[in-house]
């Protein structure tokens, strides 16, 4: 049943739709440059930077995938929402303070601007774009995916109708606005979620009879399940408690942020802030599969067709219409904040990081191009996204591992560590991009699987780490003396 | 490496602890492995706090962070019988309740310390006056 015929969700998703369009008007008038385009114009006061980074790192795999793991395999998926704690450390720790340093002394619009900076020469940026695009491209193709089917429920239209309102409204205020009308509405989309959260919470242990019974049930299922492994086993749950941990350092939409940010000193309370808020809304991932899973087995709820409709089944059976409404708006915004972000960065990638690399040197019109491949990217994602849902599903499933192999070492330890050289950056990158895509693409056909369940992008993340530290030890003695600035980052 | 990079000596640490990672999920030593992915992330954290590490709340947060997840894992191990009668704390089987209570929360204390010594240590407005006097382009 479409949930239109409940007006109130319909209502809610609608507004948020407007919104989402009024702030696309505003940022516009105030996209002047390629630099208010890509990093905001430096202009993000301490809020607004964080609540943008939780919410753009929060998509809709947060919101509905989440969910859909717990009812499937119990606990095992909350290791990946837990180490968001110390995720969220680490990339302030490791990052937040040198990358933005980085940016007063040179024009850095990009991560790849930031790698080029550090270790100089054309390939490291090149490497660095190169994992961006490939990694872009399939979360774009599974967030694209999922505001079509979220609208086909929310208004009951069809897939090409959704996608058609969903994704007018995401390229106007991409493309207007670029990423500073993301941020903003990133801030809008961050607080919904947090109250769509804590309100599902509640109706969450109202619905399973409290905790303790959701637990006392699930038990009686099996004792696997609700143990702090969930029925993947230790192995699984730890390598992704691994991963997510110091991937979320490797995250390009999470740590552009920091170049967004207006002063310096305003990272300070950012590492523990959106660390506590990211628990806010994790609490909806834990909640939700856990009450469903549990009153499917006390026989109160017939049992999904498919885990991901743990969330959607859920709101609409345990939660008033208006609490519903807000949480599917917040689904959205947690959808569109992170196609929004990379949006962004593919653009900028595409227009300004490859040309950079293979040229030396952007176009003069940057911020028409960057508008205009934004449009593009999001035509080509889409047409990946209907047609080739294959290669998507494989790219957007290697995303975070990718991102955190290529990202981590590199960018990460480069910028905290002198003897880090440009060619063990392109090697740890070309490492993480073949091992993940191999495995995966081995795993899928039924060829090959890591055994004991261990995470594939956990294992190119160490492997990564290993190459980068490694070949930067060989390579290291003859590497070229790094300039003032760039010293004077990594020694402050 | 030594002697060129104060944190020469905590990436070969990251080095070594990524290979034993490795070494240990081929033969499923999961406990250790838990053990040694956590200490990569108190590595990785000491790596960026850099300089201010030798400070007491920096050096107190690194070594009991440790020391909590080194407990930790292998107390959730050791708590997590499915052949035992289910006994609750805090709603939820003893393993998964120190997961919930404990693993979740406890890293926020890095955010905490970050905060706290951030003027003090980390970015001194003397440091960044001095940083942009040198190297800023406005």
């Amino acid at each position: 049943m479409p949930l239109i015929q409940t007006p109130t969700i319909a209502i809610c998703v609608v507004v948020y739709l407007v919104c989402c369009f009024g702030i696309g008007v505003w940022a516009l008038r105030r996209t002047h440059n390629p630099a208010d385009f890509f990093v905001a114009g430096r202009s993000l006061g301490p809020l607004v930077m964080m609540v943008a980074a939780m919410s753009s790192i929060m998509s809709g795999f947060g919101f509905v995938g989440g969910p859909g793991l717990v009812y499937h395999s119990g606990a095992s998926s909350l290791w990946m929402t837990f180490a968001a704690t110390i995720g969220f450390a680490l990339s302030w720790v490791l990052l937040g303070k040198r990358l933005r340093l980085l940016a007063e002394t040179r024009p850095i619009l990009t991560l790849p601007d930031a790698v080029a900076a550090r270790y100089g020469g054309r390939g490291p940026r090149m490497a660095m774009a190169a994992a961006i695009v490939l990694g872009v491209v399939g979360y774009l193709g599974t967030q694209i995916l999922a505001v079509g089917v979220v609208l086909v429920s929310v208004l009951g239209v069809s897939l090409g109708v959704g996608l058609l309102i969903g994704l007018g409204v995401l390229a106007f205020y991409t493309v207007a606005g670029g990423i500073l009308a993301g941020v903003y509405t990133d801030l809008f989309q961050g607080l919904i979620m947090m109250a769509a959260s804590g309100a599902v919470f509640y109706f969450a242990l109202q619905a399973g009879g409290g905790l303790g019974q959701i637990s006392a049930t699930l038990w009686a299922m099996d004792p696997r399940f609700i143990g702090p492994w969930g029925t993947r086993g230790p192995l699984a749950s730890l390598s992704w408690y691994l991963v997510f941990a110091l991937g979320w350092v490797g995250q390009p939409h999470g740590i552009t942020k920091f170049l967004m940010l207006k002063k310096v000193e305003d990272l300070r309370w950012g590492a523990f802030l959106t660390g506590a808020a990211y628990m806010v809304c994790s609490l909806l991932w834990m909640s939700i599969g856990l009450a469903m899973r549990s009153v499917v087995e006390a026989g109160k709820q017939p049992p999904l067709e498919v885990p991901d409709l743990a969330a959607p089944a859920f709101l609409m059976s345990y939660t008033p219409p208006i609490v519903a409404g807000i949480v599917f708006a917040g689904l959205l915004a947690a959808i569109m904040s992170t196609a929004n972000s990379f949006l962004n960065l593919g653009a900028a990638a595409v227009v300004r990081d490859i040309p950079l690399a293979w040229r030396g040197r952007t176009s003069k019109r940057e911020l028409g191009w960057s508008r205009v491949a934004t449009v593009v990217l999001l035509a080509v994602a889409t047409v990946f996204a209907l047609y080739m849902q294959n290669l998507v599903a494989l790219l957007g499933t290697f995303g975070w591992g990718t991102f955190a192999a290529a990202i981590f070492p590199s960018v990460a330890l480069g910028m905290n560590w002198k003897r880090a050289t440009g060619a063990a950056c392109v090697a740890s990158i070309l490492v993480s991009l073949v091992v993940n895509f191999t495995l995966e693409l081995l795993s899928r056909h039924g060829i090959y699987t890591l055994p004991h369940g261990m995470n594939v992008g956990c294992f190119a993340l160490l492997l990564s780490l290993l190459v980068f530290i490694g070949v930067s030890w060989i390579t290291g003695r003859g590497a070229p003396p790094l300039p003032a600035d760039v010293k004077a980052v990594l020694e402050i | 490496l030594s002697g060129r990079d104060p944190n020469d000596r905590w990436v070969l640490a990251l080095f070594a602890a990524a290979a034993a990672a490795l070494l240990l999920f081929t033969v499923n030593a999961w406990v250790l492995f838990g053990v040694v992915a956590c200490a990569m992330l108190v590595l990785s954290l000491a790596v960026g706090f850099g300089a201010a590490r030798p400070l007491p709340l920096v050096s107190a947060l690194l070594a009991g962070l440790f020391a909590v997840y080194a407990v930790l894992v292998p107390l959730m191990a050791w708590v997590s019988r499915p052949d035992q009668p289910l006994q609750l704390f805090l709603g939820l089987p003893a393993g998964t309740a120190l997961l919930v209570y404990a693993v979740w929360p406890i890293p926020l204390a890095a955010g905490l310390v970050y905060a706290l010594v951030f003027r003090r240590e980390l970015l001194t407005p003397e440091k960044l006056r001095q940083f942009l006097a040198g190297h800023g382009r406005r």
